[in-house]
């Protein structure tokens, strides 16, 4: 496929999004005007008016979890370049990886019996 | 048939046509109260002819099934108000209920109904879908509240901001700057203001200050940067807004404030502020830097870590109504250029740093902005100040400012709660029953029934003829009516047969636990769709239908109970997860303990989070000797609760720290909190052992058989242990040689369990009863046309025992009084979900299997 070509197929698609966008406005406006009314914009709630806004500061009791994935996520990323010298170093590699796991494995146990793991 | 309010405008064409018909195929009902009792009236499962929706915002039908109440029928007309055009609505039984608008199908309240009324649905929807003149759906009493709410909405932004600090003050003082009696709950002040209680830091008696908020600014501070807005999200202000650089030596000399005692001011008092000289020599308003600490009297503070705080000293102060004694002087201060951009006065903080009043918070208020450093802080609720506003130079607006009002979570966090409504209709929930709850994140910070309860508002007109008792009862409960008319049966043979001849009759009792069967697996069905278990919940409704419809086998009913027993996880997740942390009276009191230890807690947090950032340890407060420290726990362990939180937003009201000493002491201290308020303490020491509490509050609280109320009846009782059951009573099922089923589990599985035997157990006594069963009782009752006296009767319901007294007079119904199950179990609804993550909390609801039909206001 030409260069051309491609730039052809991605403006089509481009046109054919439009296009569906654009039917779905026409199949809108089809279907009349809306009329206005209270309680419509409303959010619903079993029948309860909501006038408060969700703007809150809630607790998020899984912050825990998520500080803990941090935590490892960052660890777990030096095991990119481990993994691209691997095959070169071989065993040795492995057994410093795997004391590296064990240490992260001791951390994540020792959350385990601070009841780290539980929601808050 | 006109969809005035339901169509949509225009003319039909072809295209509109096309549309209609579809939607008319493709009907989405939304049932009202809710799909537990539309099953009722159903005798199998909705084939594809329709599909119920949980949100009126999928539905294009709504379905009243029955009548009710008027309070219950607004929200009803909320929903239909609610739902996207076209829409119809369809009245079961009632031919008119306001406010909402006359129905577009009518059909009688009977066995089917959705066949009569569905054809007429799809006809009118495909035909009128359209129409040229629809009119909005407004009526007065929706409107209205809505109204009203968007006005609160209004209020809270305005609080938002508020908070924020970049408030106004002009507004503020609309508010009378009184905040006393604010409801937080309405107000929903923003971020910082929650159970703002000014009352209690009224700086009325201010000599000499004015506090004029209008002469705001000519309060001689020199507030560098006007606070008026603050930039920024969250209050987050560029400019710090008090910068009180230019005024490097803030001080005020010769400052009487001896007639300060901010316990008692108002705000409206604050006159003369003018006169307030914060320029003035002397006056160090040291309170800064201790009110860290707790509102009180300072007399014993020793903030030996305040050494950073130069020439912030109080010379020449004349406290004399203050208590702050000697401490000031001691803090060697020695902030150069005082500078209070850590200040925790978000407007205008008159030089009084870290000066956390927890409820008045300064950086609302822009206007007395002084606290003067000597005042007896004694009322001031000092939320959670700290010695936060000690960090100097970091950003104006910090996250202890901004949360130092709002309640705090069970480990201390301060977060904003919300409030919300679940149901009633909730299509996790029975319908009618509506849950109230106080959301702390995710979790159940309080939960109640709502006492006003929709019913069918029948109790209200009891009718005179004795005879038709059986019949008004067997109304009002939807949910259990073989059972109510039973009752009344029983009543009035209790009444008129004087040889006590009101027992069971076998036939009866077959009734009773078909009725049983059918209630409980009705039950099941919405306890599956809260569990979010469709398997479960489809097989209960095709073996609802089946039994219901005699129609299916003993053997395949038992095949579905042993396959729910075996499920994966659900025995661990209905046992950990939802306990009841038992009864009334034991309960309550372990309750606050609980209580208290979360607040133990998180005072000890929200005392080490208090910026001492100086000491490394984080206890210092010796609250030992603190007498009458309340910690707003305090009203908890005397049995008020979480409301009372709130208002009082956390503020350690009432406490009097004299004797603190900031930075001397250790843990163990800790352990010398004695409330003395208390008195419930029993459970208090374990909480401050290392933050105990933490640990301890997701345990499973062992379920003692006892602990239950004393009311509490029928499967949550037995579950719990308890052979409460009046079958024992009854001669039927003695010679059966029936006996309860119960377990020792007091929990949501336990109570699954119970239900689950109990369908089994029923199977089993209709099997025996053999060819007894199902005959409609057919005792004649003879009740005298004159005469009086009382009849009672007691009748174990699926829920529990019911109990009807009535009075008879001349022949006429005088009185009548009605014990239902419910109403008891729906006072377990708070304790059996608090600190419970909300979809724990939910599942503990349903497994109680309140009827909201039993219960009237």
């Amino acid at each position: 496929m030409t260069p051309i070509l491609q730039y052809l197929l991605l403006f089509g698609m481009l046109i054919a999004t439009a296009g569906f966008v654009w039917m779905l406005y026409l199949i809108k406006q089809s279907l009349g005007k809306t009329l206005e009314e209270p309680g419509k914009d409303i959010p619903a709630e079993s029948g309860n008016l909501v006038p408060k806004p969700a703007w809150l500061r809630y607790h998020v009791r899984y912050y825990g979890y998520a500080l803990l994935f941090l935590a490892f996520d960052m660890e777990m990323a030096y095991m990119y370049p481990w993994a691209v010298v691997y095959q070169e170093v071989g065993l040795l590699a492995l057994l410093d990886m795997g004391v590296f796991l064990m240490i992260l494995f001791l951390g994540l146990v020792y959350t385990w019996t601070q009841l780290g793991l539980k929601r808050q | 048939m006109t969809m005035k309010y339901g169509a949509r405008k225009g003319k039909m064409n072809f295209f509109r046509r096309w549309m209609a018909k579809a939607a008319s195929r493709e009907l989405c009902l939304f049932p009202v109260p809710g799909p537990d009792i539309l099953r009722i009236y159903q005798s199998g499962p909705l084939n594809g002819e329709a599909r119920l929706t949980a949100n009126p915002r999928e539905a294009n039908v709504l379905l009243i099934i029955g009548d009710m109440n008027p309070d219950m029928a607004e929200q009803a007309a909320i929903v239909y108000a609610q739902m996207p055009r076209p829409r119809m609505l369809v009245l079961a039984g009632p031919k008119h209920l306001d406010p909402l608008p006359h129905p577009d199908v009518h059909v009688a309240l009977e066995k089917d109904f959705l066949q009569t009324a569905l054809p007429a649905v799809r006809e009118c929807l495909s035909n009128l879908a359209w129409i040229d003149e629809p009119e909005p759906y407004q009526p007065e009493a929706l409107v209205n509240e809505i109204e009203e709410a968007g006005k609160q909405q209004g209020h809270m932004h305005h609080h938002h901001h508020h908070g924020h600090g970049d408030h106004d003050h002009s507004q503020h003082s609309g508010h009378g700057h009184s905040h006393e009696g604010h409801d937080p709950s309405a107000h929903q002040h923003g971020n910082a203001e929650e159970g703002h209680d000014h009352s209690a830091h009224t700086h009325s008696a201010h000599e000499g200050h004015d506090h004029s908020h209008e002469e705001h600014k000519n309060h001689g501070h020199s507030h560098s940067g006007e606070a008026e807005e603050s930039k920024g999200c969250h209050g987050a202000s560029d400019k710090p807004g008090h910068d009180h650089s230019q005024d490097t030596k803030h001080q005020h000399e010769g400052h009487d404030h001896s007639g300060h005692d901010h316990g008692e001011h108002g705000h409206e008092g604050h006159e003369q502020h003018g006169e307030h000289n914060h320029g003035s020599e002397g006056h160090s308003h040291s309170h800064g830097q201790q009110s860290g600490e707790k509102k009180d009297s300072h007399s014993g503070h020793q903030h030996g870590s305040h050494s950073a705080h130069q020439k912030h000293r109080h010379e020449g102060h004349g406290h004399s109504g203050h208590d702050h004694g000697a401490h000031h002087h001691d803090h060697g201060h020695e902030q150069e250029d005082h500078e209070h951009s850590g200040h925790q006065h978000g407007e205008h903080s008159h030089g009084h740093e870290g000066h956390r009043h927890g409820e008045h918070d300064h950086s609302q208020h822009e206007e007395h902005g002084h606290s003067h450093g000597g005042h007896d802080h004694g009322a001031h609720q000092h939320g959670d100040h700290g010695h936060g506003g000690h960090d100097h130079g970091s950003g104006f607006m910090s996250m202890i400012a901004m949360t130092k009002d709002l309640p705090r979570s069970s480990d201390g966090l301060p977060m904003e709660w919300s409030d919300v409504q679940f149901g009633p209709f909730h299509p996790g929930l029975p319908g009618g029953l509506r849950l109230s709850m106080k959301m702390d994140g995710d979790t159940v910070a309080e939960a109640e029934a709502d006492q006003e309860l929709p019913s069918r508002n029948l109790l209200a007109s009891i009718p005179e003829d004795p005879a038709a008792l059986p019949e008004y009862l067997e109304a009002i409960n939807p949910m259990a009516p073989v059972t109510y008319r039973l009752l009344a049966q029983k009543a009035l043979l209790n009444f008129s047969d004087k040889a006590g001849n009101s027992a069971l009759t076998l036939s009866e009792a077959v009734l009773l636990e078909k009725e049983r069967i059918t209630s409980h697996l009705n039950w099941l069905t919405v306890f599956a769709s809260t569990l979010g278990s469709s398997w479960m919940r489809d097989q209960a409704i095709k073996h609802y239908h089946l039994f219901q419809n005699d129609t299916g086998n003993r053997g395949q009913l038992s095949g579905f109970i042993r396959r729910i027993k075996k499920m994966p996880y659900l025995k661990l997740k209905l046992s950990a997860a939802v306990h009841n942390p038992g009864g009334t009276g034991k309960h309550n009191q372990e309750a606050a303990g609980t209580h208290k230890n979360h607040h133990h807690e998180h005072n000890a947090d929200s005392h080490s989070g208090h910026c001492h950032e100086e000491s490394d340890e984080q206890k210092p407060h010796d609250h030992g000797g603190h007498e009458g420290h309340e910690h707003h726990h305090g009203a908890q362990g005397h049995g008020e609760d979480h409301k009372h939180h709130e208002k009082h937003g956390h503020s350690h009201e009432g406490h009097d720290h004299g004797g603190h000493q900031h930075g001397e002491h250790d843990h163990h201290s800790h352990e010398m909190h004695q409330h003395t308020g208390h008195e419930t303490h029993d459970h208090h020491e374990h909480v401050h052992h290392d933050h105990a509490s933490k640990d301890e509050k997701n345990k499973v609280t062992g379920a003692v058989p006892g602990q239950l109320p004393d009311d509490i009846t029928g499967p949550v009782a037995r579950a719990a242990g308890i052979e409460k059951d009046h079958r024992l009573e009854e001669a039927v099922y003695q010679q059966a040689g029936w006996t309860p089923v119960t377990a020792a589990g007091n929990n949501a599985w336990s109570r699954l369990m119970v239900r689950l035997d109990e369908i089994e157990q029923s199977l089993r006594f209709i099997e025996k009863a053999g060819n007894d069963s199902g005959k409609e009782s057919s005792r004649k009752i003879n009740i005298p046309s004159v005469g009086m006296g009382n009849g009672i009767a007691h009748t174990e319901s699926p829920r529990g025992i019911v109990t009807l007294k009535f009075h008879i007079h001349e022949g006429k119904l005088a009185h009548m009084h009605l014990t239902t199950p419910s109403v008891a179990l729906a006072g377990l609804v708070k304790p059996i979900t608090e600190q419970q993550e909300l979809a724990d909390a939910l599942i503990a609801v349903n497994s109680l299997d309140i009827s909201p039909w039993e219960i009237n206001p």
